[in-house]
C-alpha cells in the first residue's frame, strides 16, 4: 500500500474515533428521542457517503462510454472506479437501511414500513445490486457498456430518494438538513454531525481506493491474458497453413 | 438499559460488523489481484 493510503487511513481513523467520542459523550441526547437519537450521527453521514459513491459511479460510467473507443487506458480506469464506487455505495446503502431500521424500531416501534423514502431507498439498493450482478455474471465485450448504461439509468433514483420526504409526507421525518424554513439541528449537536460526516466520507474514499486497486489489477491481468492468447493464435497460424 | 440505548448499541455493532466483513473481502480481492497480475 502506498504512503498516501497509509496517511489517509491514519487520518480517517483518527477523525472517526473523534466523531465516535463526540457523538456518544460530548453532544447532549435528543430531547424527544433520548439515546436513540444519536443514531443520526452515522445514519446521515452514511447516506452522504453513499450519495458521493453513486455520483462517482455515474461520472465514471459516462467517462467510460465516452472513452471506450478512443482511450482504452482511461476507459479501463473509469470502469474500474465505476464498479468500485458502486460496490462501496451498496455497502453504505445497506448500513443506512439497517441503522434506519434499528432507529425506526426504537422510535416508531416498527422495523420497516412502505414509506416513500424507505421504499425508494430499497429500490436504489436493489438497482445497484442488479448492476453488480450484471458485472459479475454477464460475459462478453458488451458487458461493461451495458453496465455503464444501467448505472446512468439507475442514478435517476438517487434524486428521487433525496426528494422523497419533501414530495411525499409519509412515515419518515421531514428533512433535518436542507428542509423547510426552520428545519435544522441545535448548534450544540452539530460537531458530532461534522466529525462523522468528514470521517465516513474519508473512510468511503479510502475503501474505494483499495477496491479500485484490486479491480484495476484484475482488468490489467485480463488484458494481459487476452493479449497473450491473441499472440499465441497469431504464432499458431503459419504452422497450420503449412500443413 | 432502555430501548434507545440497546438499539444505539445494535446500530453501532451493525455498522462495525458490515464494514469489517467488507474490508476483509477487499483485502482478499487485493491479495488475489497481486497474484493474478504476477501469474499473467
Amino acid at each position: 500500500m502506498k504512503l498516501w493510503r497509509w496517511l489517509l487511513l491514519i487520518v480517517t481513523l483518527a477523525v472517526l474515533v473523534e466523531g465516535f467520542r463526540v457523538a456518544l459523550w460530548v453532544v447532549p441526547p435528543d430531547a424527544a428521542q433520548g439515546q436513540a437519537g444519536r443514531i443520526i450521527y452515522y445514519h446521515v453521514p452514511t447516506w452522504a457517503a453513499m450519495g458521493l459513491m453513486f455520483l462517482t459511479n455515474l461520472i465514471c460510467s459516462i467517462v467510460y462510454l465516452a472513452a471506450r473507443n478512443r482511450n482504452h487506458t482511461l476507459a479501463m480506469k473509469a470502469d474500474s472506479l465505476a464498479v468500485s464506487s458502486a460496490e462501496v455505495g451498496v455497502i453504505f446503502c445497506l448500513i443506512g437501511l439497517v441503522t434506519g431500521s434499528l432507529w425506526g424500531r426504537a422510535v416508531w416501534g416498527i422495523w420497516w414500513t412502505w414509506d416513500a423514502r424507505l421504499t425508494t431507498t430499497l429500490v436504489l439498493w436493489l438497482i445497484y445490486i442488479a448492476y453488480l450482478l450484471l458485472r459479475r455474471f454477464a460475459a462478453g465485450p458488451q458487458m461493461r457498456t451495458l453496465a455503464a448504461v444501467m448505472a446512468i439509468f439507475g442514478y435517476v433514483d438517487v434524486p428521487i430518494v433525496y426528494m422523497a420526504n419533501r414530495w411525499w409526507r409519509t412515515q419518515h421525518p421531514a428533512p433535518v438538513f436542507g428542509g423547510a424554513p426552520g428545519s435544522g439541528m441545535a448548534p450544540s449537536m452539530l460537531p458530532a454531525i461534522w466529525w462523522n460526516l468528514a470521517g465516513w466520507m474519508m473512510w468511503a474514499i479510502f475503501l474505494v481506493s483499495l477496491r479500485y486497486l484490486a479491480e484495476y489489477r484484475n482488468q490489467m491481468a485480463e488484458q494481459q491474458a487476452g493479449l497473450a492468447a491473441l499472440e499465441g493464435e497469431v504464432l499458431a497460424l503459419p504452422g497450420e497453413a503449412g500443413r | 438499559m432502555d430501548i434507545g440505548e440497546s438499539h444505539l448499541i445494535m446500530a453501532y455493532a451493525a455498522v462495525i460488523g458490515i464494514h469489517l466483513v467488507y474490508v476483509t473481502y477487499v483485502v482478499i480481492k487485493l491479495r488475489r489481484s497481486v497474484k493474478r497480475l504476477k501469474q499473467g
